[in-house]
């Protein structure tokens, strides 16, 4: 007796360590068609270098679809690497600790902290867990170089048409900001790792150069374009595959725009799966021009345009002369592309550079008035952050899934719930009365 | 001797009403919540019936389990068999066995649904292959779960109550009072946290090895429990 | 051979056996005679196993034919599955179901679902599944109850062939003629203590003498 208790013990041992083992030691096979499961190879590399807790916090409303991807996802992670932590939190359950990590809780978003660092995230996916954790895992925080000298708002300035909204949100999300007098000195120094050029509108001179010469050499920039200026920025982003193409955005769907306001587009039709644009709310652009993007750009260079307007927006080109009124000979029927983010990567020298620019029609959106706006804010860190990671760190290729409609109509689904609902349990009913009947009648 | 259990084990199941009021609500509930999940999402996929049929099995497979050992030692059959002596492990495995093949014979129509999606769309057929593997290994160790609650009682409903509840506190192991998941054992117990890779896609060999090991434990109890009803 | 030495056992502090010495041997018919609640089950269960004995020690030649007070089956199985399904248990071949069922004259019932049977029919079937292998050692209790007059005496005849084949049998009763008709020799027990132990040749009277100690156990 006494012995068969020990062997039952040993024996439960020994499916506990196996157990302890499996979870330690383990594979897994992913049988999704784009082996959209599995972390891409950069998250794996980033998760490889992790060697001290990581707590990831991801404030997301228990109604939110996403919730339980969110957390399988977490869980994806932490099963890599044991040093990640994970809770899924509801924000308005726990304003304070939202509070405390600086999350906004009508947004939602995720809070990566390690040893006292805390960087955030805008979503819950690969792409935004994998570049906070490389933020964490990176010593020094990415340096924003913020050009100044032809005219552009700045970063001080508090008023509506100033961008010290934006600076603070760049701040909580980890970038370190360096304001850059170019006409002083048109020069963009080494230690920039991304620069933000905001509509100048005194034209450039020697710093258009410097800013080309920064970016050959493995430069980030985002561009934002104005129509209210007339200083022509396309040379700047014509090497990489976009064209900005200047003009006034006009929208004709009342769906699509501010109320009444033909030149204050709302856009939602996030044309690509670049991160720059991924799970955005809408983005108010007020007097935008057009950003164009090469179908076939060169080697090494890849350009995703980001977002259009509606079908019945249309590009004026001379809205001085035309007003809100369609030109065929000159304006160009919509939808207008307002967006591009270009990516190449070039050998120089015998090491690879690789350079990245978004550049976007509009640069009010970006000013204090408009950054709270929908997703204007999330755009510009989507896509600051996209700009900044390095080579290793970047996540761009995050297996997604592919789409798989199902043509279901009213009928068919009627048809799927009385074959499933109706058909299959009356088929169970049936065969266990005959059972019932044969065994009766013996 | 196992293979003589399942037999036996399988004619008296199916001879009784169990299997197919079980199949009947099983097939029910999960056609019309998953055709409510289809015609919300309007995509081909398999992923949302399987946290459904889960939670489904949850609820329905202690029913096939319950008269296991429980209804054996009740009616003085068990009793015949411990005389001979037949061991527990058979007795418990061949039990097992038979209340896993019939959960996965109420199950099998699901892949009707399958069919369904080929018609009208174009589903991943992977994750339908790992959702189907996943539902069945957690059929397998909510078996081995019932069949251990069966051997612990001569009352077939404290049996299922039992099997239910145990099942009910591993399914939600993870579930703390305000978070959804943290880095630490509980969840590694949750068997909806170990469904959700098998659903989405994936088969890992840690979940794969959990639900064995699962069952394995479970089984090694109600094979003790049994051979403990000897000699009492 | 069958045989208890010195068997004890309590239920919760209650005495249900004391001290119970016998021993049956081979080509044997052995009653274990006693009032309701004598303790015949609770000692049938500790030679067999079922139960374990707070002291003393039984030994039973295996395999043993074993006859519950109570015989269950599975209602929804046919008598001959059930009965193959025992004798798989018991590493019999199949082909002793038939012979077994013709032998406690149950042939007629193979094909009927064990959960119809009468209560005659269903020890009919008890019997037969103990006779599957035609083990050494046969542990009945209360074989014929429910049996009528001519079953009875079938089943009779069939205990004393198994004895005189070489088999050891037990089988219990509270019934006085059934113990003097079939035994070689009875064990009297009364409140967990055997109280007598005799050849029903010997004792003239025996339902005086059962009366007797029956009356002595309850003074005690
Ligand atoms: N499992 C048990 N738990 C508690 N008491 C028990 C148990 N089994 C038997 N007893 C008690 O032990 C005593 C002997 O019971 P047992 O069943 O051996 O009697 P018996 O001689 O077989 O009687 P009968 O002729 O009615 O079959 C009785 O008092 C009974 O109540
Ligand atoms: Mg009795």
């Amino acid at each position: 007796m006494r012995r068969r208790g020990l062997l039952l013990a040993a024996a439960l041992a020994a499916i506990a360590v196996l157990g302890f083992l499996s979870d330690r030691v383990h594979g897994e096979v992913d049988l999704t068609a784009g082996h959209s499961l599995s972390l891409s190879r950069q998250t794996k590399d980033v998760l490889g270098q992790v060697h001290r807790e990581v707590k990831v916090t991801a404030f997301l409303l228990r109604g939110d679809p996403s919730r339980a991807q969110a957390a399988s996802l977490l869980a994806r992670y932490r099963r890599r690497n044991h040093w990640i932590a994970y809770r899924v939190l509801d924000p308005t359950d726990t304003p304070g600790e939202a509070a405390r990590l600086d999350i906004d809780p009508t947004e939602g978003g995720v809070a990566l902290s390690s040893r006292g660092q805390v960087e955030r995230a805008p979503t819950v996916t690969e792409s935004d867990l994998t570049a906070g954790i490389a933020r964490l895992l990176r010593h020094h925080p990415a340096t924003l170089c913020i050009a100044g000298g032809h005219g552009e708002p700045s970063v001080e300035d508090g008023a509506g048409p100033g961008l010290s909204t934006l600076a603070g949100l760049l701040v909580t999300n980890g970038y370190r900001l360096q304001p850059l007098d170019l006409l002083v000195r048109p020069a963009v120094p080494p230690g920039c790792d991304g620069l933000v050029l905001v509509n100048p509108t005194a034209p450039l001179g020697p710093a258009q150069s410097a800013i080309a010469d920064y970016l050959a050499g493995g430069g980030r920039a985002l561009v934002l374009n104005d129509p209210a200026s007339t200083v022509d920025l396309s040379p700047l982003v014509q090497l990489y595959g976009m064209t900005v193409v200047h003009g006034l955005v006009l929208e004709g769907d009342d769906g699509a725009r501010l109320p009444d306001d033909p030149l204050s587009p709302v856009v939602h039709d996030f044309t690509s799966s670049s991160p720059v644009v991924r799970h955005l709310a809408p983005v108010v652009l007020p007097t935008c021009e057009a950003v164009l993007t090469a179908s076939d750009p060169g080697r090494g260079l890849s350009v995703a345009p980001l977002a259009s307007t509606s079908r019945l927006s249309f590009l004026s080109r001379r809205p001085r002369d035309t007003g809100t009124r369609f030109d065929p000979a000159v304006d160009v029927r919509g939808p207008i592309n307002v967006g591009g983010a270009a990516d190449l990567v070039a050998n120089l020298g015998g090491h690879v550079r690789r350079t990245r620019v978004v550049a976007l029609g509009d640069s009010d959106f970006a000013t204090n008035a408009l950054v709270g706006e929908g997703g204007n804010a999330r755009l510009l860190v989507q896509a600051l952050d996209w700009l900044t990671l390095q080579e290793d760190l970047v996540s761009v290729s995050t297996n997604i899934p592919a789409l798989r409609p199902l043509s279901l109509t009213e009928a068919r689904t009627r048809y799927l719930r009385y074959v499933t609902a109706g058909v299959v349990p009356a088929l169970f009913l049936l065969a266990g009365g005959t059972v019932w009947a044969v065994r009766r009648s013996r | 001797m196992t293979r003589a259990v399942v037999g036996k084990e399988l004619r008296v199941l199916w001879a009784s009403p169990v299997p197919y009021v079980v199949g009947a609500l099983l097939q029910l509930v999960l056609g019309l919540l998953y055709v409510d999940q289809l015609a919300a999402r309007r995509q081909a996929l398999f992923q949302p019936a399987v946290p459904i049929a889960g939670f489904l099995l949850l609820a329905l497979t202690p029913l096939v389990c319950m008269r296991a050992v429980a209804e054996e030692a009740r009616s003085g059959t068990l009793e015949l068999l411990l005389a001979v002596p037949v061991a527990g492990r058979p007795l418990v495995v061949g039990k097992w066995l038979a209340a896993w093949i019939t959960v996965l014979v109420v199950l099998a129509p699901v892949v009707l649904f399958v069919l369904l999606l080929e018609w009208f769309g174009n589903p991943d057929l992977g994750p339908v292959l790992s959702g189907l593997v996943g539902l069945a290994l957690l059929a397998g160790a909510l078996a081995a779960l019932g069949v251990l609650a069966s051997s612990l009682t001569s009352t077939q409903p404290v049996a299922a109550m039992t099997a239910f509840f145990v099942s009910l506190l591993l399914w939600f192991a993870h579930v703390r009072a305000e978070a959804l998941s943290v880095g630490g054992v509980m969840d590694r117990l949750s068997i909806s946290e170990r469904l959700r890779g098998f659903a989405g896609g994936v088969v890992d060999t840690s979940d794969v090895a959990f639900f064995v090991l699962l069952a394995a434990a479970a089984l090694t109890l109600a094979a003790a429990a049994v051979d403990g009803r000897r000699l009492r | 051979m069958i045989e208890a030495v010195r068997l004890s056992r309590d239920f919760g502090g209650r005495e249900a056996v004391r001290e119970v010495s016998f021993s049956v041997a081979p080509g044997e018919v052995v009653a274990f005679l006693g009032p309701n609640g004598a303790g015949k089950t609770t000692t049938i269960r500790l030679l067999l196993g079922l139960l374990r004995p707070a002291a003393g020690r039984a030994d039973v030649t295996r395999p043993v034919g074993y006859v519950p007070e109570l015989f269950a089956g599975y209602d929804a199985l046919a008598v001959s599955s059930y009965l193959g399904f025992l004798a798989r248990m018991k590493r019999v071949p199949r082909a002793e179901v038939e012979p077994s069922l013709g032998a406690a004259g149950a042939a007629d019932l193979a094909g009927r679902p064990v959960g119809r049977l009468s209560k005659g029919q269903r020890q009919r079937v008890g019997l037969a599944q103990a006779l599957l292998g035609r083990p050494p050692s046969y542990v009945l209790d209360e074989p014929t109850q429910g049996l009528d007059p001519a079953q009875v005496v079938e089943a009779r005849t069939l205990l004393r062939s198994l004895a005189s084949d070489g088999a050891a049998v037990l089988i219990s009763t509270h019934l006085l003629a059934e113990a003097a008709a079939v035994a070689d020799r009875v064990v009297v027990i009364v409140r967990g203590r055997v109280v007598a132990e005799e050849r029903p040749g010997e004792a003239g009277d025996l339902e005086r003498r059962f009366l007797e100690l029956v009356g002595r156990g309850e003074l005690t």
